[in-house]
């Protein structure tokens, strides 16, 4: 008897111990059927959400569930075509969940301040929901434990609240794209455990926190296509962000590309060891103080479109055997004067050169044997950047005469860009040694001198203009190896002679790309006439020929006229003038009664 | 004032379908090549940069886009790749120029090219290509350059390819092509060797006759 009371006992026990949180999860059932019943669609896979099936909660689609407890810890809604609000769920019904994500789907409405509820929240992903406005709820700031907040591709609007700097948890913060509007708060210097920090795209106005020093942990920082403003503090008083910065030296990417940046580009950004990727284009940048001295790990450096004014040689550091690594160095659209120094030409592993747009004078370098990053096609190999975020590391260069985002992840372009400069002098043989080129433009120089031999050597090249120069003599037979070639221009020199002919050469049929030369003939321009001269010269020469005529006979008549008056002033005596008067009298009287006579036959002959 | 908003939010999704829009067209240009680059065998890797996971395959080698981020050159010239060309190139309706020549592309010229409204040069020469060439090639009404020559293409030459009034130059020669060689419109000007090495190809047609089904 004893014992049976016993064992009823303690399966009471049990039971009743157990009651909670089966009506926990209960709840969590409860809580995610009434939501969905709020949602005007989704994909069909919710089917399986109902209240009947409550007790195989952890089986249901897009759910994971703690094995031992058995509530929910993980709900993935990812592309399921969610179409409705986030209203009414009950976000206080799942204390216990980890992990968040309601990507790509047609959520509209806000997001909750219910969200601050999820107390256990580890991850919260919700992106590319482009109708889910409203502003970031300051709840968030509850989420103590949250490691990764990730808000992108969304319609909100408003500032990032001040609270998201108690996420003390926090190691990566990407608000990409979410139409943020305001200052970066201060309190965001809290988040010392961050080692991503990415708000990009968005209508971010002010300055850069100094506080953001404190994030000694950090590897990327990307605040590129903002409104944010004013100097990067050097060492001064009341701010230090980037000598603070210094402090992190893991580093690696800073994206600061597309604000409104003035003064110097501070040099303590780069006195440690990691950084990899500048990426500073369309500010308003003056200068670079200082140089990348210590910073032998750079691979990519964007300084395009900013109010640079330096004397590119007189850049020592950077152009140093201390940049082993550098492989792409954009600084077009500068006011970068002086040579190309011959430095430039020790970085082993540059792939992307653009110079363009600067004020650049003297010749190309020549000297090209280093250049093992051009010399030879690169290999589809990733190269290794941190960041694994939206925007990767995507540069604008001009490809094919249209700008376009190319994606440095894979790293395979090469290319070498010094158009709209002044440099001088001839083309240098050398480049015909950079085999792993596929686009080069030299266009709006004043290179003179004829276009190298060898250039058909470049098989890989898909781009080559060379328009707008002052080069003479021929096209290089060469060209038609040429067989990648999809963009020619070598309009606006002073070429002439036979176009070659090639497979891929008769595919570039558009005239305008050999205008305004000349004397080129050939297709796609009219044919030569003669296999040695072109018919531009032949018809030159006639016409040469027929002004030199015309002036002998101008000349003739001229002298003829003088002589005919004035020559007479040469008959001293007067009878001598007098005879040769009475006789010219005497020939044009008897020229006069001929002709009378004449015509009146004729007409008497008409009348009659 | 409360009618304005739901407009407001109408245009704003308009917009925003646009943009999905656009960057999807792009992509779907991508995808097109994708799919060519999934049939085609590239044993010397000139394809090894066409990237789907890119917003657009303006940044992959051998393409050529225009300012608008649209296809109009594919030059796979000289290039080593074995396989067929496929329909899905015929979604990139923006193309120019078709230089697939030199290669050993194999199975029939894909009748979807027809489709190509903007296309100025088809050079698909020297490859293993059969089957007829198709009738849908007279509507591409741009074309100036045709050339197939130095394949294995059989049946007639489609007198609709006639109607090609731009057409200046085309190349059919070393093919095994036969019935007869029309004669009207562009056909008038091109020479006799454009066609030779077609040891069934009995000569330009004779017009005013009933026609003559000479097995072909």
């Amino acid at each position: 008897m004893k014992r049976i009371h016993l064992l009823i006992s303690c399966t009471c026990f049990l039971l009743s111990a157990t009651a909670p949180v089966r009506a926990n999860i209960h709840r969590e059932a409860a809580a995610l059927v009434n939501w969905k019943a709020t949602l005007a669609g989704d994909d069909g896979s919710l089917a399986s959400w109902s209240l009947p099936n409550s007790t195989s909660l952890c089986r249901w689609l897009h759910i994971t569930c703690d094995p031992k407890a058995g509530h929910i810890i993980e709900l993935d809604l990812q592309d399921v075509s969610l179409n409705g609000t986030l209203d009414e769920l009950d976000f206080s019904a799942f204390p216990h969940m980890k992990e968040l994500r309601l990507n790509n789907n047609g959520l509209h409405g806000t997001i909750p301040t219910g969200i601050g509820n999820l107390t256990s929240l580890v991850i919260l992903e919700i992106d590319t929901n482009p109708y889910l406005r409203g502003a970031i709820p300051r709840s968030i700031g509850q989420l103590k434990n949250l490691v990764q907040l990730q808000l992108a591709f969304l319609g909100l609007d408003g500032t990032l609240p001040e609270e998201v700097g108690n996420l003390t948890s926090l190691e990566a913060l990407q608000l990409n794209s979410v139409t943020l509007t305001g200052s970066i708060p201060v309190t965001i210097g809290m988040l010392v455990k961050l080692d991503s920090l990415d708000l990009a795209h968005n209508n971010l106005t002010g300055n850069i926190p100094w506080e953001i020093g404190n994030m000694t942990k950090l590897l990327l920082m990307d605040f590129s296509w903002n409104y944010l403003e004013g100097q990067l503090p050097r060492n001064q008083l009341g701010g230090h962000i980037f000598p603070e910065l210094g402090n992190s030296s893991l580093l690696d990417t800073i994206k600061i590309a597309k604000n409104n940046f003035s003064g110097l580009f501070p040099s303590s950004v780069y006195q440690r060891g990691a950084l990899k990727t500048i990426s500073a284009g369309y500010n308003g940048f003056t200068g670079i103080q200082q140089t990348f001295q210590n910073c032998t790990t750079l691979v990519s450096v964007d300084f395009t479109a900013n109010n640079i004014v330096a004397e590119l040689g007189t850049i020592p550091s950077w152009l140093s055997r201390s940049l082993p690594g550098l492989r792409f160095l954009l600084l077009s659209s500068n006011i970068f004067y002086g040579i190309i120094p011959h430095q430039i030409l020790q970085f082993r592993e540059l792939q992307l050169l653009d110079l363009s747009k600067n004020r650049l004078t003297g010749s190309i370098p020549d000297d090209f044997t280093n250049f093992t990053g051009m010399i030879q096609e690169q290999e589809p190999i990733e190269i290794e950047f941190l960041y694994n975020g939206f925007d990767r590391e995507v540069i604008e260069i001009i490809w094919k005469n249209a700008g376009h985002a190319y994606n440095l992840w894979k790293g395979v372009m090469v290319g070498m860009d010094l158009s709209d400069n002044f440099l001088s002098e001839e083309i240098p043989n050398g480049l015909t040694t950079l085999l792993g080129l596929r686009y080069l433009n030299l266009s709006g120089n004043h290179l003179l001198g004829c276009i190298p031999n060898d250039m058909g050597n470049l098989v890989l090249l898909e781009s080559l203009d060379l328009r707008q120069n002052q080069l003479s003599g021929g096209i290089p037979p060469s060209f038609a190896a040429l067989m990648s070639l999809s963009v020619l221009n070598l309009s606006y020199n002073g070429l002439s002679g036979r176009i070659p002919t090639g497979r891929q050469l008769q595919t570039l049929v558009d005239p305008s790309i050999y205008s305004h030369n000349l004397g080129l003939c050939g297709f796609p321009l009219e044919g030569c006439m003669n296999s040695s001269t072109s018919t531009r010269n032949e018809v030159g020469q006639a016409v040469d020929r027929e002004a030199l005529w015309l002036y002998c006979f101008v000349a003739a008549g001229f002298v003829f006229g003088f002589w005919l008056y004035w020559g007479m002033f040469l008959f001293y005596s007067e009878t001598w003038r007098c005879a040769f008067h009475q006789y010219v009298d005497n020939m044009q009287g008897k020229a006069t009664k001929k002709i009378y006579s004449c015509m009146s036959c004729f007409w008497s002959t008409v009348w009659c | 004032m409360a009618p304005r908003v739901p407009s407001l939010l109408v245009a704003a999704v308009l917009l925003l379908g646009l943009a999905a829009g656009v960057a999807r067209a792009s992509n779907e240009e991508g995808d097109a090549l994708y799919a060519l680059r999934m049939r085609l065998s590239d044993p010397n890797g000139v394809l090894q940069s066409w990237d789907p996971t890119l917003v657009n395959p303006c940044t992959w080698f051998h393409v050529t886009c225009d300012h608008a981020s649209r296809v109009v050159r594919l030059d796979l010239g000289n290039s080593n790749v074995s396989g067929s060309i496929g329909p899905e190139i015929s979604r990139l309706v923006n193309l120019q120029y078709l230089e697939l020549y030199r290669n050993n592309l194999g199975g029939e010229i894909p009748k979807e090219l027809g489709k190509l409204k903007n296309l100025i040069s088809l050079d698909l020469y020297a490859n293993k290509l059969t089957g007829r060439i198709p009738k849908s090639l007279s509507k591409l009404s741009s074309l100036r350059f045709m050339r197939l020559n130095n394949n294995k293409l059989a049946g007639s030459i489609p007198g609709e390819l006639a109607k090609l009034t731009n057409l200046k130059v085309i190349d059919l020669s070393n093919n095994d092509l036969c019935g007869t060689i029309p004669v009207d419109g562009p056909f008038s000007t091109f020479p006799l060797r454009s066609f030779e090495n077609n040891s069934r190809l009995n000569g330009p047609e004779l017009q005013g006759l009933v026609p003559y089904d000479f097995g072909c």
